[in-house]
């Protein structure tokens, strides 16, 4: 058939069009157009201006080429730069507003940073050359996940990059993360969201707050627009993935797939809503939205239509993005069925862990949801999803703030979880002591309590439960005692996490003492506070030194990276055990409610079993986070060798704390402090 | 009502008491509650919610994660949980794992 249209799109043609792929495909003679809507009776495709997204003409979808449910129309004559577009539904005889298409591949109209978006749908072209790129495919027991913010990574003038706050700006930081060490970056979402989604106000200004982080996507095949430093996301996105992954460094996005943008009935009408809502959602008996995100709605993950968007959304970003996994918001969601009981057996989440497409890419749950699930260790994993380990955040924090009846706990994190992950191995497990959610370590170290006033909620919002302590001053000081300690529990916390089993995560900027002022929830905000200081790299250089050194020493050391959990029994040959545990005499540890000292001995007993390392591997960390010094009598060392001490935070230069063992074994390990120590072996 | 959160224990048993809405102003207390009993050989947690009226979704969470932090082999016995605070604590993942008792 021919339809009238004017000006410059006068005469395209619209032919049947193909049901798949879904979205808007560029074809020979024209572009394909193919969306979804099971309760609409009518459905025109929008042509907009790309300038100013100003209405050029609405064209019919004709019915005799909608295929079932979905509408198709292949335009003949449209360029893919001829024009924006979008969808309009007529259903009962009511005409909704122009919808965005929900596999939109690029996203237009969101102007600049914190301007009121006017979105519409862009067709895109793949015309990337991607060269030699290869993924990295690190090997999980090698892994080293660094989590950052896209646009607060570099958006400061100190961190000197020419494009700050975009993905280029981002990957003129490459050689420092090589220089730290880590090989995975986790970029918090960078899916199209709206910034100015936010209804809260500073409370000193009366400025409208940000949603600065992203966790509410408008749309899951677009690229953040404003990432960019042109008008091409797609391509500068990919551009990122590539360079990241010729420096050795994985790219793994933080997706959201719990709910979206259009929040509940009072919220705006974008595009599944006007689609197809009872679908997309989660509604309760009355057709109210359920809300275990903790954001108005919640996605209806495992029908099967948002189950297949879902896999075809990350798909794209595989095949398309070269991305190399995924870290899933509040991934307890996609465990529930219709009416938001908990399923044993999620089709979402199995459909994810056997799609031959996403084979080999990393799948981590955040397994939990503000719906009160929490499925830490249990979350339904097919033998391929991965875990923020929230509990070892919080045995970890227990542990280092002093707190009684923790020493078994931190000690079962200490070596990957095994009660968690049993059958499963310790990478099974990504641990952290801070993520975006939260303090940032600085911040753990120096404040008991959130200081979340300016977030415009009278400080009601964000975490209560941190599990910190601030050295005996809250915020701010020039105590030196004070500030002793918190260096000391910051140190702690890396050269625990980086010397325990399974997969650690960094948060950006925590390597040189990066502070929120105590905001544990800085989600609103735009601003130095969020921005990480890169002058603080010179101003702290002893930590990111330190924090370097455990990365290096983590790499040295492979009996730090085994995958299995260690067992404790020796070997038959009568050799040190996989792991073994120690207190203030060896072989005797004390795991009695007011001990804090754990010392456990890491012994690689099959050194040249499979290829992981060629030589004996022998580590011990040691932890005392009492109030009180402690001697320690190490165990002897493995035959033909002697300790050495890689670091010690209660020593004043803590890299350079071999003077710190008396007699050969002796270890001192003052109040609060932590100690690893290798066996060297004479060559 | 308002909140109120207490426990008492026998032997390995020990029982927590909740009453009113447990909502997240209740939560801090809740929690520290549980984090002492996280240190504790607790082979049976009784929770007793029969003065509850309703529970937030992070005292839920909450109630599950002290679950998860007991002993292997540990029961938890929720008690007289009214209709809608039965349903929370089904949609947070306690009622596979919890007994209901009336």
């Amino acid at each position: 058939m021919t339809v009238t249209a004017t000006g410059r799109l006068a005469g395209l043609r619209l032919a049947p069009g193909s049901p798949t792929p879904f979205g808007a495909t560029p074809t020979a003679d024209g572009v394909n157009f193919a969306v979804a809507a099971a309760r609409a009776d009518r459905m025109w495709l929008v042509l907009m201006d790309r300038a100013d997204g100003s209405v050029l003409t609405e064209l019919e979808f004709a019915p005799e080429h909608r295929v079932g449910e979905v509408f198709t129309a292949h335009v003949v004559g449209l360029a893919p730069d001829d024009a924006d577009y979008g969808f309009r539904v007529e259903r009962g005889g009511e005409r909704g507003p122009v919808l965005l298409d929900p596999d939109a591949r690029l996203l237009a109209g969101s102007g600049e940073w914190g301007q009121r978006p006017d979105y519409r749908s862009r067709i895109a072209t793949p015309d990337f050359d991607w060269g030699d790129d290869r993924p990295p495919r690190v090997p999980t027991e090698d892994l080293v996940v660094y989590e950052l913010h896209v646009r607060g990574f570099t958006r400061s003038e100190t961190s000197g990059v020419a494009a700050p706050g975009t993905f280029a700006g981002l990957a003129e930081k490459i050689p420092y993360l090589r220089w730290l060490g880590v090989n995975c970056v986790e970029l918090m979402p960078v899916f199209e969201f709206d910034e100015t989604d936010n209804v809260h106000v500073h409370p000193e200004t009366g400025v409208p707050l940000l949603n600065t982080w992203g966790y509410s996507p408008v749309g899951v095949f677009a690229p953040k627009a404003n990432y960019a430093r042109g008008e091409r996301p797609d391509v500068e996105l990919k551009e990122l993935v590539k360079r990241l992954h010729a420096a050795g460094i994985e790219v793994v996005l933080d997706v959201v797939f719990n709910h979206t943008s259009e929040g509940d009935h009072r919220g705006p009408t974008l595009s599944l809503r006007g689609l197809d809502e009872a679908s997309y959602y989660l509604l309760d008996e009355s057709g109210r939205h359920r809300n275990f995100s903790g954001a108005g709605n919640t996605l209806n993950a495992n029908h099967p239509l948002v189950r297949e968007w879902v896999v075809r959304s990350l798909r794209h970003w595989v095949h398309e993005y070269h991305v190399d996994g995924f870290r899933f918001d509040l991934a307890s969601v996609l465990t529930r069925g219709r009416d938001g009981a908990p399923l044993a057996d999620p089709p979402l989440v199995a459909a994810l862990a056997a799609d031959p497409v996403l084979a080999g890419t990393r799948l981590i749950a955040e397994a939990w949801d503000a719906g009160g699930l929490y499925q830490v260790g249990a979350f339904p994993h097919y033998g391929r999803w991965m875990e923020w380990n929230g509990r070892y955040r919080d045995a970890l924090r227990a542990f280092l703030v002093g707190r009684e009846g923790t020493t078994g706990d931190v000690a079962t994190r200490l070596v990957g979880s095994p009660d968690l992950y049993s059958g499963r191995g310790a990478t099974a497990s990504v641990n952290f002591v801070t993520c975006h959610d939260g303090f940032t370590l600085a911040d753990w170290a120096s404040y008991d309590h959130k200081h979340n006033h300016l977030n415009g909620e009278d400080g009601r919002d964000g975490e209560n439960h941190n599990v910190s302590w601030n050295g005996g001053v809250e915020g701010p000081t020039d105590d030196p005692d004070v500030l002793d300690t918190r260096g000391r529990q910051v140190r702690n916390a890396l050269l625990l996490l980086l010397t325990s089993r399974g997969v650690p995560m960094l948060l950006a900027g925590d390597e040189f003492g990066r502070s929120q002022g105590g905001n544990n929830n800085a989600y609103p905000h735009d601003g130095p506070s969020t921005w990480v200081d890169w002058s603080l790299v010179d101003r702290n250089r002893d930590l990111v030194e330190f924090t370097r050194a455990c990365l290096e020493f983590r790499r040295a050391h492979p009996v730090l990276r085994r995958a299995e959990h260690p067992h404790g029994e020796s070997t038959p040959d009568g050799g040190y055990p996989p792991v073994s545990w120690h207190g203030e005499r060896a072989w005797q540890p004390d795991w009695s409610a007011d001990s804090h000292l754990v010392i456990a001995m890491m012994h690689d007993p099959n050194p040249r079993g499979d290829g992981l390392s060629d030589r004996v591997d022998t580590v011990v960390v040691a932890a005392n986070s009492g109030a009180e010094d402690k001697e320690v009598a190490l165990p002897q060392p493995p035959a033909d060798s002697t300790w050495r001490v890689f670091a010690n935070t209660g020593s004043a230069r803590p890299l350079d704390a071999a003077t710190t063992l008396r007699d050969g074994h002796v270890l001192r390990l003052p109040a609060r402090s932590a100690a690893v120590l290798w066996a060297h072996t004479p060559s | 009502m308002s909140t109120s959160v207490y426990s008492g224990s026998n032997g390995g048993s020990t029982t927590i008491h909740l009453a009113g809405e447990v909502d997240d102003e209740a939560l801090p207390r809740l929690r520290d509650l549980l984090d002492e009993l996280g240190g504790r050989q607790v082979r049976r947690l009784v929770i007793e919610l029969r003065e509850v009226t309703g529970m937030t979704p992070g005292a839920v969470r909450a109630l599950v994660y002290a679950q998860q932090r007991l002993p292997a082999g540990a029961e938890v016995i929720v008690v007289g949980a009214r209709a809608s605070v039965a349903a929370a604590l089904a949609l947070g993942g306690l009622g596979g794992t919890a007994t209901l008792a009336s």
